[in-house]
């Protein structure tokens, strides 16, 4: 599983509530990375239905080379956070690292917020 | 504050002229191999830097740092390296420990104003940030309003009712309840399993006697797709399940049936119920973990 899905679920599973709507999120952002869907139903079927075992988190901005790629993680992270229509202290903890590390502006921020609920709408 | 911003650890002082920050940007230079960099914290005195290759001792590399942001332009500042080594053996990760050795003023005028920055930006946080998104759109105020609340709502869905644990591919009619819902219970269950929105249909499957292995065929749009449920020891599909389209995939490890498979063996099975509209189940399915492929 790459650094990104493992991001992803450990996101979700940051409240330890797996809602719907996160459900529905995670699987539109797992197709848009491009895994087929019975890949993204065993993905899911493996990750959400048992509470993961404790893991440290991921240092994503050292997975990703590229400022690009660390946005797009980033906003795949916040599409998720945000699919619920709020974001939790947790997942707040959760990605607070990263975008400090990548130093985003308050604009930048508030532009992948947007995008990741554009994206989440559509879920 | 700064220990909060920075998640992990509070900078640490590295000299007189200030403070360091883990920050995360590109540099770029002739001098340095593959001709960039990234940084792994950042002081108005100096910079360490992930390469992939060493860096010579006492070269001076002309650093030209990309900061994609408003409060900094990308400016170049030359600098000496001081050290390097390999990071992990085997691994093409090398760290470097660089000090500015800025010639002109603007240079200066660059790294001081860096220098502030980052300080500015060590003593917010995220929620500060986001309080700053607001105020670029106040209009936006109203869907942070459950900004630091967790609100969601619980999933929770019944266990699926206990289909007879026998292998076999009659068409007995699946159980239409119990109904994976997200709304209707009155308290969380803890981690009852998960429920998939689908919208797929029933194509068709085959059944491996030898491996005790199903197949099954589900149809999204024009495209087929596989999944397969290894060791299967129960499937029941429901007569008209070709018809119907199936809106969703319940999956739990606690089910009733798995539970008693599970007596006196190592084995973890999976109760898998393909759901059609409303929540009637159409095809049931005991087998370990699917797998998209075998």
């Amino acid at each position: 599983m790459n650094g990104l899905v493992q991001a992803l679920f450990q996101m979700v599973w940051s409240d330890n509530i797996v809602s719907p709507e996160e459900v529905s999120a995670l699987t539109v952002v797992l197709r848009k990375m491009g895994y087929s869907l019975p890949e993204v139903i065993c993905l899911l079927d493996e990750n959400l239905s048992e509470p993961p075992a404790e893991a440290p988190p991921l240092m994503l901005d050292h997975l990703f080379e590229t400022r690009e790629e660390q946005k797009k993680a980033l906003e795949a992270l916040m599409t998720i956070c945000f699919s619920t229509g709020s974001i939790g202290p947790e997942q707040i903890g959760f990605i607070e690292g990263l975008v400090v590390r990548m130093g985003l502006t308050a604009q930048e921020l508030e532009q992948l917020r947007q995008n990741a609920m554009k994206a989440g709408k559509s879920c | 504050m700064l220990g909060g911003f920075f998640g992990r650890k509070a900078p640490q002082l590295v000299d007189r002229d200030g403070e360091r920050y883990d920050v995360s940007l590109r540099v770029l230079s002739r001098e340095l191999p593959g001709y960039r960099g990234v940084t792994l914290d950042l002081s108005r005195s100096g910079v360490q830097l992930e390469t992939s290759g060493l860096l010579t001792i006492g070269s001076e590399p002309t650093l030209k740092f990309e900061f994609d942001r408003g409060e900094l332009e990308s400016f170049e500042c030359p600098a000496r390296v001081v050290w390097s080594r390999q990071e992990d053996s085997g691994a093409r990760k090398f760290h470097s420990g660089l000090t500015f050795v800025p010639s002109t003023d603007d240079e200066k005028r660059q790294l001081s104003r860096m220098a502030t920055v980052l300080q500015t930006r060590s003593e917010t946080d995220l929620n500060t940030l986001l309080d700053q998104a607001l105020r670029i759109d106040p209009e936006l105020e109203r869907s942070y309003a459950n900004l630091s609340t967790n609100n969601y709502s619980q999933y929770s869905a019944s266990e699926p009712a206990p289909p007879k644990p026998t292998a076999t591919a009659a068409s007995a009619s699946a159980s239409a309840e119990p109904q994976p819902s997200a709304a209707d219970s009155e308290g969380p269950v803890p981690h009852p399993g998960v429920y998939m929105p689908l919208s797929v249909t029933l194509e068709g499957y085959t059944w491996n006697r030898a491996s005790r292995t199903l197949h099954l065929g589900i149809r999204e749009g024009d495209e087929v797709h596989s999944l397969y449920f290894p060791n299967c020891q129960l499937f029941q599909v429901m007569e008209p399940a070709s018809d119907e389209t199936i809106v969703g995939l319940y999956s739990t490890a606690t089910s009733p049936a798995t539970r008693r498979l599970e007596l006196g063996t190592e084995i973890e099975y999976k109760h898998y119920r393909f759901v059609a509209e409303g929540g009637k189940g159409l095809v049931d399915i005991v087998s370990e973990g699917c797998r998209p492929k075998i």
